[in-house]
């Protein structure tokens, strides 16, 4: 864990240092009470404080050698698919609607990263879209329907 | 009212049929989310706060809080029959459960996992009836900075108890904190941190957060692996009766599970996870036989599979009564009641009896339906093991998808839970818990302002902490557990020199 532990280290202590300079810059004190910046002066300072000690452990303490990062080797291919689909989810629902977004997520998903054959992809896809269209009217959930109004 | 009114109250909220069937979903969903593996209860749980929006807050918490006892009771299937935990607390149950099948006596081991959840159950809820009342009249005479340190207390539990590294889980709870103050300052009405975007003025919505963190870490985590063929072995089940000796060499491990889990369910950052842990290990204990444990021991089985129910129960006593969160499940239970405008604290018996009764007879109705619901339907749950993770992970991101969407109708809250998806697989690469930042994001904003009241009250003299009494044990107490490492350390070293 040692790389690791570096890394995160040093990453929690940037993530500190951003609390704690907004929290300066937005009063610390205002009319002998505490202002909107002070708690998070306070918790950004102990968590840099904290992650010091995360980070000198690391530099000095031995530990057992980490596991892979990725256990296989589709492992990255498989991932960014994933984050792929969920950002196109994002950007397609509005415009697409809430059951033909759905429909391509779920093909994506299924076909890509699941490598299941298209058939089955296609016609879960399809029926799962369908079904908790319906589903989600008959609660009255609010979903966008899209351009084409489904 | 005396005991027996409140009861009858209670079953009278439980009875209404809205509520009852609301019950039954919470238990049927519980069950099934505690069957499958990869969809734990706090991921589904916040899939489906966005529905109860559309009720009112009695029937929230019904239905949330039976999915919660339902994965309790659904996980010990799975455990048993094929080895793999539905959720973390039945990651014991695998040990000797799943030795039980092999040996063919998968019904008596399931079995007796039902009838022991049943019994702890009930021993909870009549427990957290009893125990919240007066725990929460104590508890109105708390001020602002009694609230701040018996929070600050949680929180430090909530680390101490976390798994592997004390300053990590610490870090987290910070982490915690910071994202909490996001947004606008309730005081003040200064933007913090808001990085200029709109969305972020209310700061970051815990359903978001608990999705990524729980629901999309977990679906990455998983589909990284090379896929396999799952290999789920066919045990048919006889009898799932347990005969008369099994249930006179359980009732202790029952007794002792029930009791346990209740006290362990109450300390934050315990709860069932733990409480199934230390059952087990004290039932190898007391033991004449301890080398029979592993290789298919029902007290192994009915120990722990009690007092993970039981401490389910447990759990729900410090957020009713003093509005801390034990674990994630209950902060998540607290954010859907804020939503509610239900602050959960001191004053939710009083001001909302209908709430604390409601879920109250709802759980020992609850209990009953678990029964009915997982004993003799067993078969249809074991079929759903053989739903390929291949067809199952992308409705599970879609579920999220469509969760996040719906907490604020908004596609950003779908961004956020992408990050904290990251962010979760992440912390689980290196080796970060996610449990305390939660915890901390919930009770931050809470904690904030009661800080700050405090100080107003004190006119800006930080030593109010300490010079009023009730709020100067928590601290001392808070401070103990957070330097008790280093001061075992010291010792042991001591320890060590005398012994040279």
């Amino acid at each position: 864990m040692k790389n690791r532990d570096l890394i995160s280290g040093i990453f929690w202590i940037g993530f500190g240092a951003v609390f704690a300079i907004g929290g300066l810059q937005q009063g610390l004190v205002r009319q002998g009470i505490p202002g909107p910046g002070s708690l998070p002066f306070i918790v950004g300072l102990i968590s840099i404080g904290l992650s010091l000690v995360v980070v000198v452990q690391a530099l000095t303490k031995e530990s057992a050698p980490s596991k892979k990062f990725f256990p296989d080797k589709s492992s990255l291919r498989k991932l960014i698919l994933a984050l792929v689909s969920i950002v196109g989810y994002g950007l397609l629902l509005k415009s697409f609607g809430f059951m033909v977004t759905t429909f391509l997520f779920l093909l994506f998903v299924l076909a890509l990263i699941g490598r299941e054959k298209w058939v089955t992809a296609l016609s879960f896809s399809l029926l799962t879209a369908v079904l908790s269209y319906l589903l989600f009217t008959a609660l009255q959930v609010d979903l966008p329907r899209g351009i084409w109004g489904i | 009212m005396d005991a027996l009114t409140h009861l009858l109250l209670s079953f009278k909220i439980a009875l209404d049929p809205i509520n009852l069937f609301l019950c039954f979903c919470g238990c049927l969903v519980g069950t099934f989310v505690g069957v499958l593996p990869g969809l734990g209860p706090a991921a589904s749980m916040s899939l489906l706060l966005p529905l109860t929006f559309t009720l009112n807050p009695v029937q929230a918490l019904i239905l949330l809080s039976g999915i919660y006892y339902g994965a309790m009771y659904g996980g010990s299937t799975t455990s048993i029959l094929v080895n793999i935990p539905g959720e973390a607390a039945s990651v014991v149950t695998c040990l000797d459960g799943y030795q039980m099948a092999q040996k063919g006596r998968a019904g008596p081991a399931l079995g007796i996992a039902a009838i022991g959840s049943f019994v702890a159950g009930t021993f909870a809820v009549v427990m957290l009836m009893v125990l919240a009342p007066p725990v929460s009249s104590i508890a109105l005479k708390f001020g602002p900075p009694e609230f701040v340190s018996l929070s600050f207390l949680g929180l430090t539990l909530v680390t101490y108890l976390a798994s592997g590294s004390m300053v990590k889980a610490l870090i987290m709870a910070c982490v915690g904190l910071l994202l909490g103050f996001i947004g606008v300052d309730i005081v003040t009405g200064v933007e913090r941190f808001t990085l200029g975007l709109t969305v972020l003025l209310d700061g970051v919505g815990l359903v978001p957060v608990v999705m990524g963190l729980f629901g999309i870490s977990e679906v990455m985590l998983n589909i990284e692996q090379a896929y396999e063929k799952a290999e789920i072995t066919q045990t048919k089940i006889y009898n799932i009766w347990p005969n008369r000796k099994d249930l006179k060499d359980s009732a202790g491990a029952i007794t002792r599970g029930s009791v346990l889990g209740f006290f362990l369910g109450v300390i934050p950052g315990g709860g069932a996870l733990l409480a199934s842990f230390i059952s087990y290990a004290v039932e190898k204990k007391v033991s004449d036989e301890p080398e029979t444990f592993g290789h298919g021991n029902i007290r192994g089985v009915a120990g722990p599979e009690s007092a993970n129910n039981s401490g389910a129960g447990g759990a729900f006593v410090p957020l009713l009564t003093l509005g801390i969160p034990c674990n994630v499940i209950m902060a998540i239970l607290m954010g859907g009641l804020m939503i509610h405008g239900v602050e959960p604290g001191p004053r939710l018996i009083i001001e909302h009896s209908d709430v604390f009764y409601g879920v109250v007879g709802s759980m020992y109705l609850g209990n009953v339906m678990l029964l009915v619901i997982n004993l003799p339907l067993i078969g249809i749950w074991v079929k759903l093991l053989k739903l390929r993770y291949t067809i199952l992970f992308p409705l599970i991101l879609f579920f999220c998808l469509i969760g996040a969407y719906t907490t604020g109708n908004t596609v950003y809250d779908i961004y956020v839970m992408m990050v904290f998806g990251v962010v979760g697989y992440l912390m689980k690469k290196f080796e970060y818990e996610p449990a305390p930042l939660v915890l901390a994001l919930v009770l931050g904003p809470i904690m904030e302002r009661a800080f700050r009241q405090s100080l107003i009250i004190s006119s800006g003299s930080p030593w109010i902490f300490i010079t009023r009494p009730i709020s100067a044990i928590f601290v001392f107490a808070a401070i103990v557990i957070l330097f008790s490492p280093i001061i075992l350390k010291l010792i042991g070293k001591e320890r060590l020199q005398l012994k040279e």
